[in-house]
């Protein structure tokens, strides 16, 4: 009964990561259907900023949790107005900025390549068109997954590639609750899950620009006839989606190392989740992240710990056999 | 006007005689690499052998039949583990290959078959899970070494010893330029007309009688068996393999591979493994700003040219040839 008490809680903890990583994949999916490989790295970045807030610059511990998360927030935003939904301008500064970082890559000066990329933004904002693009949806994908290995490389050089500790915003003991000990800080990660949930809720279906993020959803270039700003839209669905990750990466970091690769496993655990609980449905992502964590601590608790690594997986294959559109998402319509 | 009468009169719209004259250029060029360029090299040309028939066999299945796959390294590493130890047991080379060949393509098979329902980020994060999951499956498997690996043996084959690189790369360059020739000729074949039609408009191939459910299996168990076969060579390549080295990344640096040379074109399969390779050699020493490099390479072909290498030398082409319009 205790072990019992003990597995619901670390299954509940761990579940609600997942359930976070999975509500930014099918936020960003439903509203503008893209499938973002680089949502694990705006996560790091959160992490990241806030062992510098935290370490370098001496701030309390909840005010470096919420700029780290803005900060991840930033982020988001900031690849979808250069990249993704990018205006004649910001089409410019990104190419700018990219082929900075090119020549950055080959081993030029930093000075040197960031006069190459003003240098190059000003000679194509006044010569260059803009290519008349309407990408397809693999193409953002992989467009997403150039993002990923940038910032992976960008996060290698200039945060070392070493691990770094991040302390626990909670105390590091546990409670007895029924005989069971429960660790106060697998407690803390699913309170404040439940929190950032109701957040998001709250953000969604009462506040404009939640209905401007449902109408995008829906039909975007009506949404574009009704006068919604598309770019803006855009922007604050990428930023919250970015903010989730954070969320999720922060609640993490506290119980493993930071690195690089700390969030490779989750993320793809939160990628499955939100698989199976359906790619445009909100309420599939929490119910498949609490699935994938419960399950996962049962089988690894009760069955074999070998099973449970690739366990995700096969739920994954199972789910999709039956349902092709996972257990909550509602099948696309196509029109010939 | 002389009338089409036959099929062979048909196909002569698409012949493809510079086609021939670059690969024999191309295979010309190959052959004489090893006494060119430094010894220390050949072993990175044999790896750009064997990534470009990985880029080949995924871009049958991603390019012409417009399935996505981030499970490519799973089929390699299938592979690279059934060659190596089957070789170990005393089985020929080429019939451990051959085995690894049916295994992994059995393997598509059993991941063809879901994925016929599947379309968009389900197909893509089912066979994301199928490559992470073979991996979690080696890294526990105590017959294939569990996390430590395994030892792969290069062959001795008709009385010449293929330890060494230089005897080593030919034996690939011999094999994969082989099974290159195949994927070209299956894009000529009803088979490979039958995947495009798929990729552009499955609706309408389903009208005009193409068996959706037996093709697109189909392309998914070509795919695997051609990677299967690189994974064979690629693991006596590396003498020594273990479950970390085909990881998610090795997936989708596959992925991108086809995407950078140019997706649809065979071609570009070979030109965007070239790519990465020689990128693979120019940076081997700054390893962190490889990976800032692709990631930029990537973005940049996403944004300004989504043919990719190869693409954008067509339109290059085109440009010359219709020169003063």
């Amino acid at each position: 009964m205790s072990q019992l008490i003990q597995v619901i809680a670390s299954g509940l903890a761990i579940g609600s990561i997942y359930a976070l990583i999975a509500l930014g994949i099918v936020l960003l999916y439903r509203t503008t259907s893209i499938l973002n490989f680089a949502h694990g790295e705006f996560g790091l970045f959160g992490t990241f900023m806030a062992f510098t807030f935290f370490n370098s610059l001496k701030l309390p511990y909840p005010l470096s949790f919420l700029l780290s998360l803005l900060a991840a927030a930033l982020l988001g935003g900031i690849i979808s107005i250069l990249l993704v939904k990018p205006a004649r301008a910001s089409f410019n500064i990104g190419l700018a900025i990219l082929l900075a970082a090119l020549a950055y890559g080959l081993g030029v000066n930093l000075i040197i390549s960031a006069a190459i990329g003003i240098a190059i933004a000003v000679v194509s904002y006044i010569f260059l068109e803009q290519p008349n693009r309407n990408p397809s949806e693999l193409g953002l994908l992989i467009l997403t997954l150039g993002v990923n290995l940038f910032l992976q490389g960008f996060y290698s050089l200039s945060f070392g590639s070493d691990n770094k500790i991040l302390p626990s915003i909670v105390s590091n003991t546990s409670i007895k609750f029924a005989g069971a000990s429960v660790s106060l800080g697998s407690i803390f990660t699913s309170l404040m899950g439940l929190v950032i949930m109701l957040l998001l809720w709250l953000l969604l279906n009462h506040s404009k620009i939640g209905l401007a993020m449902r109408a995008l959803a829906q039909r975007e270039d009506v949404a574009k006839a009704m006068g919604i700003p598309v770019r803006l839209v855009s922007f604050a669905t990428w930023a919250t989606s970015a903010a989730l990750a954070g969320a999720a990466a922060l609640l993490l970091a506290p119980s493993t190392l930071l690195s690089p690769s700390l969030l490779l496993d989750p993320v793809s655990k939160g990628f499955v989740a939100a698989v199976i609980g359906g790619m445009n449905s909100l309420p599939g992502a929490i119910v498949g992240g609490y699935i994938l964590g419960l399950l996962e601590l049962f089988v690894g608790v009760y069955i074999s710990n070998e099973l449970k690594a690739s366990l995700a997986f096969i739920i994954v294959i199972l789910v999709l056999i039956l349902k092709p559109h996972g257990l909550l998402g509602k099948p696309e319509i196509k029109r010939v | 006007m002389k009338l089409i009468e036959n099929y062979q009169q048909d196909l002569k719209h698409i012949e493809h005689r510079h086609g021939i004259v670059f690969f024999l250029i191309f295979l010309a060029f190959m052959l004489a690499l090893p006494f060119i360029v430094p010894s220390s090299i050949i072993y990175n040309a044999t790896l750009f052998l064997v990534f470009a028939l990985v880029a080949v066999s995924l871009m049958t299945l991603v390019g012409f039949t417009g399935q996505i796959s981030l499970g490519h390294a799973g089929f390699l590493a299938t592979g690279a583990y059934t060659t190596a130890y089957l070789f170990s047991q005393g089985w020929p080379f080429l019939l451990a290959l051959g085995a690894a060949a049916i295994i992994s393509g059995f393997l598509g098979l059993v991941i063809g078959l879901p994925a016929l329902r599947l379309e968009g980020p389900y197909l893509a994060i089912a066979t994301l899970g199928f490559g992470l999951a073979i991996q979690q499956i080696l890294n526990n498997w105590s017959l294939m070494g569990a996390s430590t690996g395994l030892v792969a043996d290069r062959p001795r084959l008709f009385g010449i010893d293929f330890f060494n690189d230089m005897p080593y790369y030919y034996l690939v360059l011999i094999i994969v330029s082989v099974l290159t020739w195949m994927a070209f000729n299956l894009k000529r074949s009803h088979i490979g007309r039958a995947f495009q039609a798929i990729r552009d408009a499955e609706l309408a191939a389903q009208m005009s009688g193409i068996n959706l459910a037996y093709y697109k299996t189909l392309a998914f168990v070509i795919s695997a068996a051609f990677t299967g076969i690189a994974g064979g060579l690629y693991g006596a390549l590396l003498m020594y393999i273990t479950p970390e080295g085909f990881n998610l990344v090795m997936s989708i640096k596959f992925l991108l591979t086809i995407v950078v040379g140019g997706l649809g074109f065979l071609p570009g399969a070979i030109i965007g493994a070239a790519f990465f390779s020689g990128l693979d050699v120019f940076l081997s020493s700054q390893q962190n700003r490889s990976q800032l490099l692709f990631g930029v390479v990537v973005i940049l072909l996403a944004l300004i040219e989504p043919g990719g290498i190869y693409g954008r030398w067509q339109k290059i082409k085109r440009f010359w040839k219709t020169w003063p319009m």
